[in-house]
């Protein structure tokens, strides 16, 4: 009976997740293997199997996308943006964790408030204040916006991480004379390494990924990003998917790959922390 | 709390330029533009010429517009539904995921995390097949569960067509909630895990007794983060419905786009993009209000 | 001179895509030497020096050009900036523009196009952003729905002017070219395509397996053979309205027309008097509410091509769609289906005004041209426009699968495709009308209108409703 019930209990653990599991590999079989069929395969039926794997459409993909350039573009955003985003972000959420000083909740609520905000509803706005500063069409038109899209999330989960670390160290480290951001970059900034983590991955798929304003600000072919290049698919009448999902496919695998690896770095924090079972 | 004295006025006036300087910058970026949207909205602009100034006349005739109040009681349910979804989805699973009786975790864990990587145009995609009327997943599982006197048209009734748009948003992004409560659970220390074990708690107790309150504060930023992208969403709804049948699924972000882009009304848009901003801070008020004060 | 670097770079990037379209094949490394023996010398002193050097070997590299130029008979210089949605390797119009347009910049290498490109989806936002930033560029597209916010605020400068300045020029459209662009009694802009926007697309198999017999002349044959369609097991008319604007744009539009004439619709979207509650209008309405019950049920959450998938399946015997549709199925139709595919207007419907020749067709989108471009910049300009809309490229696009805005003398005709061949003759006999959501203000042609033809299909808004609707948003915006 005790056995029976223990049967039950990990059926009823296991099977749902396992469910949910397959639901979320699905997608992805299914862009690797339309992204191999031909367009009137897939405009026949977008479920069944290729009948042969053309993989042609990966070259045709690389080249109409310009995906070279493109690619080099998007890394170029996002590291940079990345490497800003974690700096600030890490002392923004630092400071609003630890301490008390008049005008915190302002801080947070701005925050809090400009993330619920459309893109579309600043697009204008943004592109006006670009043009007044001579930024359209320059390699840096986009990193400042993206910055500044990027620091509410990353602050706030910097910022709750934070507030579940005791504070004993830090005042330890004060006590032998360590400065603020002494105590900030070689005392905290270790212990957070899983959330920095999350805030990378989360930076990075978000700016790799940001399509409005890239499209509107940016004009010249040099310095496009990939989501742009993802709408050279579609002409007037008609859009070619399989190049299309192809095209998608490459774009996802450096998210994937910046994915993988900094989750890893994700469950060390979590092995170390507290999980045993 | 683990909150720190401010020592002395040096250290006051650092922490005070460390945190106004990325803040002026993005208030710089992210809100000036929005005063401007504040001044727009007061005017009639086609977007080219001068804007005429026309007083609040953008925002009656708004309020006055039932699509108006439809779109913003579609978004606010996505809202809510999504939250609640994502959230409490992520926060089971992520418990699950303490437990020794799950098997695979390393194999969910990676997985999980794929829809959210994937573009909305790729799960419009997915979930469109899955609610097809001819070839759809859910109507062959239907079928083979023997109900098929459920099958419906999924994404054409507009009674039931807006829950059916927030399955695919809930399911897109429980992974990447659980990603941050998994590394919120990961900042609370092994010994407290083992004296609760000490005192027999097990399993579920575990988790509703210990961990709950100790990620509590990744609980609320997620509860943000969602609220936050809901309130914006409209990749998703363009790829599955484009906003219909009729408005039914429409968002207010979408209602934005329309009015700006479509109709080249930017005074309405702005207007609506006022809007949004005055129900994004009553609902961040909320969440403040409601969550903050518990965990005090 | 601040741009020189970029213009250059494109314009050997271009030189590459002409060398590349001529050799015929994609090998992306193939250089730019391979274009003509007589630009060799040119190229040469541009190509390797012209990301550090631009200045000096730009005057070297144009007195050399110059000469290379006047011996093909092009002559003219300028610079304008070009925006547009011709994909390079897309559909037809896009192939036609191209071919056209790399034509032009061999013949003219002293001309400097700046070309701006966005996908057609992304387009109008793009354009709008610009405009709302005062940075509109030399030339863009735009459809007819904005031209008066262009036109009342100075940005544009009539095109035909220069159009019937140039008499070859003016005797180069077919007729009606110029309908979407004209406002205000002035053409504004300059077409390049000329679609119908519905056409009838039938399986002839499939009609005759139910005892059909050939396309229906009437409304009322149409409606019979729906019914012995249905009987047969068969979607009769596949509709994919997901994203709105077929069922409104490409055919409802077209069917209005049978219940209402040209003139009432140019007195309704000039205030003159026709209002969308006009007992015709509701006739129009209530008619084709009655038609979709022979639509696929999933109507409005499939789009265009999931339509086109229960063509191709057999699933359905017949669609409307516009004019383009004909160029998607020549391409991906399965060659079974496509053997037995043919074309036909849309019917009249008995004691209606309108006759099956009554159709919404037109250019939709055209070329204009911003109110400050002028002297060597515009002279160039012009040149291009001419280049890229009539004489060649007119008889291109027939081979590329439509039909332009530039009437097609000198095209061979046998060479076309069967099916696109009968649209062609179709076409010549059709009576255009109006597209309404080209000329209407967009709150109402792509705003109301879409979402309530939604509604009136999906059996969830009367015919009443809807039409007080449309008026209420139209007089809100006269």
């Amino acid at each position: 009976m005790d056995k029976a019930k223990r049967y039950f209990a990990n059926f009823l653990v296991n099977v749902p997740i396992l469910f949910l599991s397959l639901t979320c590999i699905f997608p992805v079989v299914w862009l690797l293997y339309s992204s191999v069929k031909t367009d009137a395969e897939f405009n026949i039926s977008p479920v069944n199997l290729p009948g042969k794997i053309h993989l042609d459409n990966y070259v045709k993909a690389f080249s109409r996308a310009n995906f070279g350039t493109f690619a080099f573009n998007s890394l170029f955003n996002s590291i940079i943006s990345l490497l800003l985003v974690l700096v600030v972000s890490f002392v923004l959420g630092y400071l609003l964790s630890r301490y008390r000083f008049r005008g915190r909740s302002i801080v947070y609520g701005v925050l809090m408030a400009a993330m619920m905000v459309p893109i579309y509803a600043l697009i204008v706005p943004i592109f006006i204040q670009e043009k007044k500063l001579g930024l359209l069409n320059n390699y840096f038109s986009l990193i400042p916006i993206y910055v500044a899209m990027e620091l509410p999330t990353s602050v706030f989960l910097i910022d709750s991480y934070i507030k579940g670390i005791s504070v004993d160290l830090e005042d330890a480290a004060s006590i032998d004379g360590a400065s603020l951001p002494r105590t900030m970059f070689t005392i905290i900034m270790p212990i957070c390494r899983p959330i920095l983590s999350t805030v990378v991955i989360l930076t990075f798929m978000h700016v790799w990924n940001e399509f409005p304003f890239a499209q509107v600000l940016i004009s010249k072919e040099e310095l496009k990003t990939i989501p742009l290049g993802l709408t050279y698919f579609t002409s007037q009448y008609s859009t070619s998917y399989t190049l299309l999902l192809a095209a998608l496919a490459m774009a996802t695998i450096p998210v994937l790959i910046i994915y993988l690896f900094f989750y890893n770095k994700i469950m060390e924090g979590m092995m170390a922390g507290a999980v045993k079972g | 709390m683990n909150i720190r004295e401010i020592r002395n006025n040096k250290q006051k006036a650092g922490i005070y330029a460390l945190v106004l300087i990325p803040f002026i910058y993005f208030v710089y970026v992210m809100v000036y533009p929005l005063i401007i949207s504040i001044y727009y909205s007061l005017t009639k602009w086609k977007g080219i010429g001068n804007p005429k100034f026309v007083g609040l006349s953008n925002y009656t005739a708004m309020l006055q517009s039932s699509d108006f109040w439809l779109v913003t009681k579609n978004t606010l349910f996505l809202c809510v539904v999504c939250t609640v979804g994502q959230v409490g989805i992520a926060l089971v699973i992520a418990f699950l995921m303490t437990l020794r009786r799950l098997k695979l975790k390393t194999f969910h864990r990676a997985v999980i995390f794929f829809p959210v990587v994937m573009a909305p145009i790729v799960v419009g995609y997915v979930w469109r097949f899955i609610y097809n009327s001819n070839y759809g997943l859910l109507n062959a599982f239907l079928t083979a569960i023997g109900r098929s006197d459920w099958i419906r048209f999924w994404l054409d009734d507009q009674d039931i067509v807006l829950r059916m748009v927030s399955v695919p948003v809930i399911w897109q992004y429980i992974g990447l909630y659980m990603i941050i409560l998994m590394s919120g659970i990961s900042a609370i220390p092994q010994e407290v895990f083992e004296c609760a074990e000490i005192d027999g708690a097990t399993g579920f107790k575990k988790s509703i007794y210990i961990t709950l309150p100790m990620i509590w504060d990744s609980l609320k930023v997620c509860i943000i983060l969602c609220a936050g992208g809901t309130m914006k969403i409209y990749d998703h709804l363009v790829a599955l419905t484009n906003g219909g049948p009729g408005r039914a699924t429409e968002s207010l972000a979408m209602y934005c786009y329309e009015y700006t882009f479509r109709f080249g009304n930017f005074g309405m848009g702005a207007a609506i993009a006022v809007t949004i901003l005055v129900l994004a801070l009553l609902i961040s008020g909320a969440i403040q209000l409601v969550m903050g004060r518990r965990k005090d | 001179m601040k741009v020189k670097s970029m213009k250059k770079t494109l314009a050997i990037m271009l030189a590459a895509a002409t060398a590349l379209s001529a050799a015929g094949c994609g090998d992306a490394s193939t250089p730019a030497t391979d274009s003509e023996p007589a630009q060799d010398t040119a190229e040469d002193t541009t190509t390797p020096a012209a990301d550090t050097a631009e200045t000096e070997s730009d005057t070297a590299g144009d007195s050399a050009e110059a000469e290379s130029a006047d011996a093909s008979g092009g002559g003219l210089s300028g610079s304008f900036s070009f925006f547009h949605f011709h994909e390079d390797d897309g559909a037809g119009t896009s192939k036609a523009f191209w071919n056209a347009a790399n034509k032009f910049m061999e013949a003219n290498p002293d001309v400097n196009i700046e070309f701006i490109f966005t996908d057609s989806n992304n387009y109008q936002e793009k354009l709008t952003t610009l405009m709302a930033g005062d940075e509109l560029p030399d030339v863009w597209l735009s459809k007819g729905d904005m031209l008066p916010t262009f036109a009342d605020a100075d940005a544009i400068q009539p095109a035909d002017q220069y159009i019937s300045a140039d008499s070859e020029w003016a005797g180069a459209y077919v007729d009606g070219a110029f309908a979407d662009c004209t406002y205000d009694g002035t053409q504004w802009g300059v077409p390049f395509q000329m679609q119908a926007n519905c056409i009838g697309v039938y399986n002839e198999a499939i009609f005759e397996e139910c005892g059909i017999n050939g396309w229906p002349e009437t409304w009322t044959e149409l409606l019979e053979d729906c019914e012995k369609i249905k009987a047969a097991g068969y979607t009769p008319i596949a509709m994919g309205n997901k994203d709105q604007w077929l069922a409104e744009s490409a055919v409802f539009n077209t069917y209005a027309y049978k219940y209402i004439d040209q003139a009432w619709f140019d007195s309704l979207a000039n205030n003159g008097g026709a209002k969308f509650t006009d007992e015709a209008f509701v006739r129009a309405l209530t008619g084709f509410q009655d038609i979709a019950k022979y639509f696929n049920e999933d109507m409005n959450s499939i789009d265009q091509d999931e339509m086109f998938a229960l063509y191709y399946n057999k699933q359905a015997a017949m669609f409307f769609d516009g004019a383009w549709s004909v160029g998607t199925m020549i391409d991906n139709c399965p060659e079974d289906v496509l053997s037995s595919t043919h074309v036909g207007l849309m019917p009249a419907v008995e004691g209606e005004a309108g006759t099956k020749y009554d159709t919404a067709a037109g250019a939709g989108w055209n070329y204009l041209i911003s109110s400050g471009l002028e002297g060597d910049d515009l002279t160039a300009c012009l040149a291009f426009l001419k280049a890229v809309t009539t004489g060649e490229y007119a008889d291109d696009a027939l081979q590329q699968g439509f039909i332009s805005a530039g009437k097609a003398a000198n095209a061979d005709t046998s060479t076309l495709n069967p099916l696109f061949a009968e649209y062609y003759e179709l076409a010549a006999t059709m009576n255009n009308c109006s597209i309404f959501d080209c000329v209407l203000p967009a709150e109402i042609g792509s705003g109301v209108l879409y979402a309530d033809t939604q509604q009136l299909i999906a059996g969830t808004m009367t015919p009443e409703d809807m039409a007080a609707d449309c008026q209420s948003t139209l007089e809100a915006n006269y």
